[in-house]
């Protein structure tokens, strides 16, 4: 499953959530697991509930709620990305270009 | 006997005055603005009249309205619950003079509470401390001498002003007399009078009220204090009962102070009598509410009674209860209310929107005096007040300790609220050992960064954000992880 990219704060990261009750939060990969409406992280089983209204999230996780707002297209990247190669999400070879540097 | 009672109000008060009045077989009315049709006060009472579109003062404010809603309605009686026209003399008069009962104190009483001047010299004829102040209307030269003899910090305060308005501090007597002249031109600005007078500044003062109570046979009682130092703003959010500082002998003389001010002025019906009490256990009368309080439950939690019911019956011309005549009334245990806001945790600004999710706390000892539901749509244009967490144990240890577990059962998502900062006061030592001033809330440790979350709750999020999941639930979005190969490979990626 493609990253879906979440700020909170300050805080900006990629998380990703696999299959097999896999995620990647930034660099960091976290077995988590759904348990009776909460999370299992680490062995520890957190409370949860969200809401969602267009790109903002709301978690609320053991009485704290924390509001995130979602990228709004995943696939642009960050403006901090800009000027770094890029790689696509499929295997292709690049036939034509039609923009210029400047 | 009232049959059919008009609530002239919205929100918790609305809904917590139309449960008693049904438990005791009266009809109940709402009234309501159009873009609060779906409330849940409406929704709960057995009849509703639409106030029509407008602002606040063409609807919950508009005397005119409530009264032809009354009409409408066939109400014979009307409740104010608290704010909007609750001490509104005119309003209670309207009200009687359209032939319907008044669920308030008499007119009378609340002209003479309403008028600060006034009532700090009501009191002070009736023996009941007040706020050691000069006179109004002294020149700068008589100013200047009372600021001596008053001593500093003061304060100097607008005649006309009120509600926090109006005022400034002097710390040094040097200041004074710039600071007189400061004081009259702002106060000319805002209340058109530039009338001023003094009073001495009670540092690292306790807020503390007495809860009374008087019927038409001229019985006044008090049923004890609640302590409202936390606060915000000047606005309380957490109060309890019974306030940790008071000592026996101080809770006998502020009470029959509180009585004293009652019926100074031929009080009848619920009010509350606040004041300032010092570090030394001096007491000040500060203001009547002449109104239900806003943390009335609490009383009602260690009393065992219904001060709603109290104010029905007495209303139509019952004697309190003998119990309370006869000063056999015992608190029991200790109880705590938390304001749940709409606001800013940190700037403590009314935030709004809707309310997609909502749970809220149960379990023993645990009361919510709610108004608002999932899906309730919070605006700016009322006051942010959204719901009250009331918890009851058999010590203050128990009741904060259930405190803390509610609060951390609340589940609000879609608006800020203030449910964070309600956490922290629960948790701070100072809050703790009972030994608190208003001053607590601006020594609250810093609150965590809005950027730390653990790392389920960001799974949780980005579960909640993946196509085809919930909009909201317990773990929005677990089903889904799609197919879509142009999901499972990702997007671009920069800097790989």
């Amino acid at each position: 499953m493609k990253p879906v990219r979440l700020t909170l704060g300050a805080r900006t990261e990629d998380v990703r959530i696999e299959k097999d009750g896999r995620a990647a939060v930034g660099a960091r990969q976290i077995d988590y697991e759904r348990a009776h409406g909460g999370l299992t992280v680490g062995g520890r089983t957190h409370r949860i509930a969200t809401a969602r209204d267009g790109n903002r999230i709301f978690v609320w996780c053991d009485g704290a709620t924390h509001a995130f707002e979602r990228a709004s297209s995943a696939r642009a990247g960050s403006a901090a990305d800009a000027g770094a190669d890029l790689l696509a999400p499929m295997p292709g070879r690049v036939r034509k270009i039609f923009v210029a540097a400047g | 006997m009232i049959h059919r009672l008009l609530v002239a109000n919205r929100g918790e008060i609305a809904v917590r005055v139309g449960r008693t009045a049904r438990e005791m077989g009266i009809e109940t009315v709402a009234v309501y603005a159009e873009a609060d049709a779906a409330a849940p006060h409406v929704r709960l009472s057995d009849h509703a009249v639409s106030l029509g579109a407008g602002s606040v003062a063409e609807t919950y404010l508009s005397v005119a309205r409530l009264l032809e809603a009354a009409r409408v309605a066939g109400a014979d009686a009307v409740h104010p619950g608290y704010g909007f026209l609750s001490e509104n003399a005119a309003f209670a008069r309207a009200v009687e003079a359209a032939g319907l009962l008044w669920v308030g104190p008499p007119p009378g009483a609340m002209d003479e509470m309403g008028g600060k001047l006034r009532a700090r010299a009501r009191m002070e004829a009736a023996g009941v401390p007040v706020v050691p102040g000069s006179r109004p209307g002294l020149d700068d030269r008589a100013l200047l001498a009372e600021g001596e003899r008053l001593g500093f910090p003061l304060l100097i305060k607008a005649s006309a002003g009120g509600g926090g308005k109006g005022m400034s501090r002097v710390d040094r007597a040097g200041d004074l007399e710039a600071a007189l002249a400061e004081g009259r031109r702002l106060a000319q600005a805002a209340f058109g009078d530039g009338t001023v007078y003094l009073e001495r500044l009670l540092e690292g003062s306790r807020h503390v009220e007495f809860q009374v109570f008087g019927d038409h046979a001229g019985n006044v009682v008090h049923l004890f204090e609640r302590e409202c130092s936390v606060q915000r703003r000047h606005q309380k959010i957490v109060e309890e009962t019974p306030s940790p500082a008071l000592s026996p002998a101080l809770r006998e003389a502020m009470g029959k102070a509180a009585v004293a001010a009652a019926r100074a002025v031929g009080y009848v019906g619920a009010g509350t009598v606040e004041f300032l009490v010092g570090a030394d256990d001096s007491f000040y009368f500060l203001e009547m509410n002449t109104r239900l309080q806003v943390e009335h439950a609490i009383t009602e939690e260690t009393l065992g009674v219904d001060l709603v019911r109290a104010q029905l019956e007495v209303a139509a011309g019952s004697s309190l209860p003998e119990d309370w005549r006869a000063g056999r009334l015992r608190p029991r245990g200790h109880a705590i209310e938390l304001r749940l806001y709409a606001e800013d945790p940190v700037d403590f600004l009314p935030r709004s929107g809707r309310i997609l999710v909502y749970r809220e706390p149960e379990g023993p000892g645990v009361r919510v005096d709610s108004g608002v539901e999932e899906g309730s749509v919070i605006g700016v244009e009322y006051d942010p007040l959204l719901a009250k967490l009331i918890v009851r144990a058999e010590s203050r240890e128990a009741a904060i300790a259930r405190a803390r577990r509610a609060v951390s059962d609340w589940i609000v998502l879609g608006v800020e609220t203030n449910l964070a900062v309600l956490a922290t006061v629960l948790e701070a030592p100072e809050f703790a050992s009972g030994r608190y001033t208003t001053e607590l809330v601006s020594r609250l440790p810093a609150r965590a960064p809005a950027s730390q979350a653990p790392d389920a709750a960001w799974i949780a999020a980005a579960l909640a954000a993946a196509p085809g999941a919930a909009t909201a639930g317990p773990v929005a979005g677990a089903a889904a992880v799609p197919d879509d190969p142009w999901e499972s490979v990702g997007g671009w990626r920069a800097g790989a």
